[in-house]
């Protein structure tokens, strides 16, 4: 299994959370303009496209991983 | 005795979390650098017919950036509505610029586990996170949250939405 194919089997996973945000919108119609913002920015995040780039660019990063060279960055979504 | 095992899971996943921490640390120069800890809680909601209801729970995560993309992951749950305790462990990859402190969207896999029968079966499910600062300036430390994901053996899909507090190190 490739790292394209782990990519694109965990983006399948992007329906359970749409529906949530589309709950989220329903429920609280102030936050609409907000919740479509983000719909939009994760439909491009996970598009295919998007995930074949993302899938160039990660063998190089474990490379570095593995001989040490460490470079964090901070996201919010890595404590969701 | 069975019900210990889910303590001993869970505690061998934070060890393992632990240890690879201060690898990593020691690479990148100090643990502020690539660890985050946070605490929150979540309304949570599960698939499945016996599955727990819609759920309020209280968590704590804990993530360790490894490069640009690559985080390990992993979170305990305590259920508020009905009572169980959940674990999760992973690794996800940032899939929006890794620049961007304030919004990130994620896409990942995690091996789920949880104390009752109704959140059995434990597996590999993979999920996608989105994560927004709201006031960045204000208050740095809260991040609000959601997240979708499907277990692979069950086909059962579950998500959650929340507020986080994340503790500077």
């Amino acid at each position: 299994m490739s790292i394209l194919d782990i990519l694109l089997k965990a983006g399948a996973a992007g329906p359970a959370l749409v529906k949530l945000l589309e709950k989220v919108r329903e429920a609280m119609p102030d936050l609409a303009p907000e919740i479509d913002k983000i719909l939009v920015e994760l439909a491009a995040a996970v598009s295919p496209e998007n995930l074949v780039a993302l899938a160039e660019a990660l063998p190089r990063e474990l490379a570095n991983i593995t001989q040490g060279q460490i470079d964090p960055r901070r996201h919010p979504s890595d404590v969701a | 005795m069975k019900r210990y095992q889910h303590l001993v899971f869970a505690i061998l996943i934070l060890g393992t979390l632990l240890a690879l921490g201060v690898i990593s640390t020691c690479r990148a120069g100090g643990l502020a650098n690539t660890t985050s800890l946070a605490a929150g809680v979540n309304g949570v909601w599960f698939d499945g017919v016996d599955a727990p209801g819609p759920n309020l729970e209280a968590s704590a995560h804990g993530a360790m950036s490894l490069s640009p993309h690559l985080s390990l992951v992993g979170s305990l749950g305590w259920g508020l509505t009905d009572t169980y305790l959940r674990s999760a462990v992973g690794f996800r990859v940032t899939v929006t610029d890794v620049d961007n402190q304030n919004f990130s969207a994620g896409i990942g896999i995690q091996y789920h586990n949880g104390s009752v029968a109704s959140l059995k079966p434990s597996e590999w499910c993979p999920d996608v996170t989105v994560g927004l600062r709201p006031w960045p300036e204000k208050v740095p430390q809260v991040a609000l949250v959601a997240a979708g994901w499907y277990g692979l053996e069950s086909n059962r899909a579950g998500c959650s939405a929340g507020a986080r507090w994340r503790f500077d190190l």
